[in-house]
């Protein structure tokens, strides 16, 4: 959670100030102060969520704070589709937990492709329809960046997510082998990101310029920062720096 | 017009040739790198971005409620089923309850939207090919529905229609009966469409067997909506993951079998019928009481991630929202029908004509707005 919280900090320092002042009557808003300024408060929702995530892959601890009210992550229990993974992959399969009735499995990278294969193929599984492929920063964390698959089988009627923790040093192997769709969605992480594909057909950049430098949807990369030198080359439009 | 004999004495040589991004039937700035033998299709690379307006990183930097109106700007054509996408995601979130009279209007508005939509795809997609009264016809009987757009929310495009926990505000008065003088003449409209087009013999032959693909496939290269049920494939988020009250309604799924344009041509054809099913549903039961449901000034889900997808005319648009627990989103993911669906260009338009190119890209309804984003 103070991961969390400095990873959010600077954003939050311009605007934040006078979003919270218009929220004076407003229940939730003086929430992410408390959880600076009275440690009272926060020891309780801590003890929870140590418990939970106890045995939780780094990616997950960041992302939960359990609250007096609204919903939380729940590990799943007797989930077929849980067990058969684990029997499969017993190392592999890091949790399995259940927010707002939408199903998230977290599997480390050395399986990934395997753990997606095997979604696809195996017939209890059948997760035919990869209805997308995106990335979080995580800029704090140990491992930076979570890669999350959502996937869909027509014949079962099921959703589920699928999460992967991918280090700033580390590719993550391309699944364009295993759904077509694939492609372009990784082409969009790696453009915006910066995440590398392994085995990718024709990785390169897809909504920006061939020739940008930088990732924009990266947490460091600040909505007001371009690429000065692109901009003068093919905009011919140069600027002071700020 | 797909079967070309190979030329047998006459040597050719690939060519590369450039379409758009500024032209007129790429509706948008879209870019396709061609490479012809002769007038036959060997590969097409699309080139997108021109329009990328980096709305997934405003985001981040805007609260949840600032967020709404740059999803208008995604999909422009369909503006209002976009907001209501992200809408059912943070009310999910927050657990914010909207009143049944706020719920059915909602889906009345998505619908009619619907209606516009393919509309619009209607109007370009038949001038595309060569049927200018269609065209004309068509933004007619559009101009009726962005008239109602205006009444309700004051924009005729760039709708901003809902806000977190319902609607702005109530129907101004006399719009439900304007909505059922729409529903009740609107079908004979569909008629004289189908009569220009649905039997003409140059509309079958420029549209029939022409990019074909098989449900499998579609499904492997990750269409949704109407090319997706072109091609005989039973997904339509409104009865495979009912959100909003959908399931509350009857209306029928139109499939096609073939999986070419002529198919997908005829399920959006029939889906505006549907459409008006719903919204005729909607107008006999739609309760009276507020339109908007208690929801905080200031939006902040808890710590947790859900995925919003709906149906909306061009396919599968979903949301995927990342809460911090902040007043802004850590991180909202647009999964956009289009950007998805028109990878597989390149598989559609192969061994076909250049002048098949033109069919193929109307037929998948692309918004370049919302491929770029």
């Amino acid at each position: 959670m103070s991961e969390e919280d400095k990873t959010q900090e600077p954003p939050k320092s311009e605007e934040g100030a006078v979003q919270e002042s218009e929220s004076q009557e407003d229940k939730q808003s003086g929430e992410s102060e408390e959880k600076k300024v009275s440690t009272d408060s926060v020891k309780p929702d801590r003890s929870v969520t140590t418990q939970k995530t106890a045995g939780a892959p780094p990616t997950k601890v960041a992302k939960k704070v359990a609250k007096k009210k609204g919903p939380t992550y729940e590990d799943l229990v007797d989930n077929a589709l849980l067990n058969g993974l684990q029997e499969k992959f017993p190392k592999g399969v890091l949790s399995g937990q259940s927010f707002l009735d939408q199903v998230t499995y977290t599997v480390t990278l050395d399986v990934l492709y395997d753990v997606l294969l095997y979604l696809r193929d195996d017939t209890d599984a059948d997760y035919d329809y990869l209805v997308d492929l995106t990335a979080l920063d995580h800029l704090d964390n140990e491992e930076r960046f979570c890669l999350v698959y959502h996937l869909y089988s027509h014949k079962k009627k099921s959703f589920i997510r699928v999460r992967c923790a991918v280090d700033e040093s580390e590719s993550a192997p391309s699944v364009v082998a295993v759904w077509k769709t694939a492609d372009w969605m990784e082409r969009e992480v790696y453009d915006l990101f910066g995440i590398k594909f392994m085995g990718h057909p024709d990785l390169k950049r897809i909504l920006l310029p061939d020739d940008w430098h930088g990732y924009p949807l990266r947490k460091d990369y600040d909505i007001k920062l371009q690429d000065q030198a692109w901009i003068g080359k093919h905009l011919r439009i140069t600027r002071t720096p700020e | 017009m797909n079967s070309i004999e190979e030329p047998t004495v006459l040597d050719t040589r690939v060519l590369e040739v450039n379409m758009g991004p500024q032209h007129p039937s790429t509706h948008g700035v879209l870019r396709v790198k061609l490479k012809l033998d002769g007038e036959k299709v060997v590969d097409a690379e699309c080139i997108i971005g021109y329009l990328h307006r980096g709305i997934e990183k405003i985001s981040e930097n805007r609260s949840y409620i600032e967020c709404v109106p740059y999803y208008d700007r995604t999909d422009y054509i369909a503006a209002v089923s976009n907001v209501y996408g992200y809408l059912l995601g943070v009310e999910k979130m927050m657990g914010i309850e909207v009143p049944d009279r706020g719920r059915y209007i909602r889906i009345m508005m998505v619908e009619l939207n619907r209606i516009a939509s393919h509309l619009l795809w209607l109007a370009t997609h038949a001038i595309d090919i060569g049927a200018m009264t269609v065209f004309l016809y068509c933004f007619r009987e559009r101009e009726e529905i962005l008239k109602l757009f205006e009444a309700l929310f004051g924009a005729r495009l760039t709708t901003h229609a809902f806000r977190v926990g319902g609607l702005w505000k109530d129907l101004p008065s006399g719009f439900e009966r304007e909505v059922g003088k729409f529903v009740d003449e609107f079908p004979a409209h569909i008629d004289e469409y189908e009569q220009l087009l649905t039997e003409n013999r140059i509309w079958l032959a420029r549209t029939k067997g022409v990019g074909v693909i098989s449900g499998e496939e579609a499904i492997e290269w990750g269409l949704t909506g109407p090319p997706l049920r072109g091609s005989g494939v039973d997904y339509d988020l409104r009865k495979a993951r009912p959100y909003g009250g959908y399931d509350e309604f009857d209306f029928d799924v139109p499939l096609g079998e073939n999986g070419d344009t002529y198919d997908r041509y005829v399920a959006r054809v029939e889906e505006m019928r549907q459409s008006l099913r719903i919204i005729q549903q909607v107008l006999d039961r739609l309760p009276d009481g507020p339109v908007r449901g208690k929801a905080p000034k200031i939006v902040k889900p808890p710590v947790g991630e859900y995925y919003s997808g709906i149906e909306s005319p061009r396919g599968e648009l979903g949301y995927y929202i990342v809460s911090d627990g902040s007043a802004r989103p850590f991180r909202v993911r647009i999964r956009p029908p289009t950007f998805i669906g028109l990878q597989a260009l390149r598989r559609l338009v192969k061994g076909h004509l250049m002048a098949d190119v033109i069919a193929i890209i109307g037929t998948l309804d692309i918004v370049l707005g919302e491929v770029d984003r």
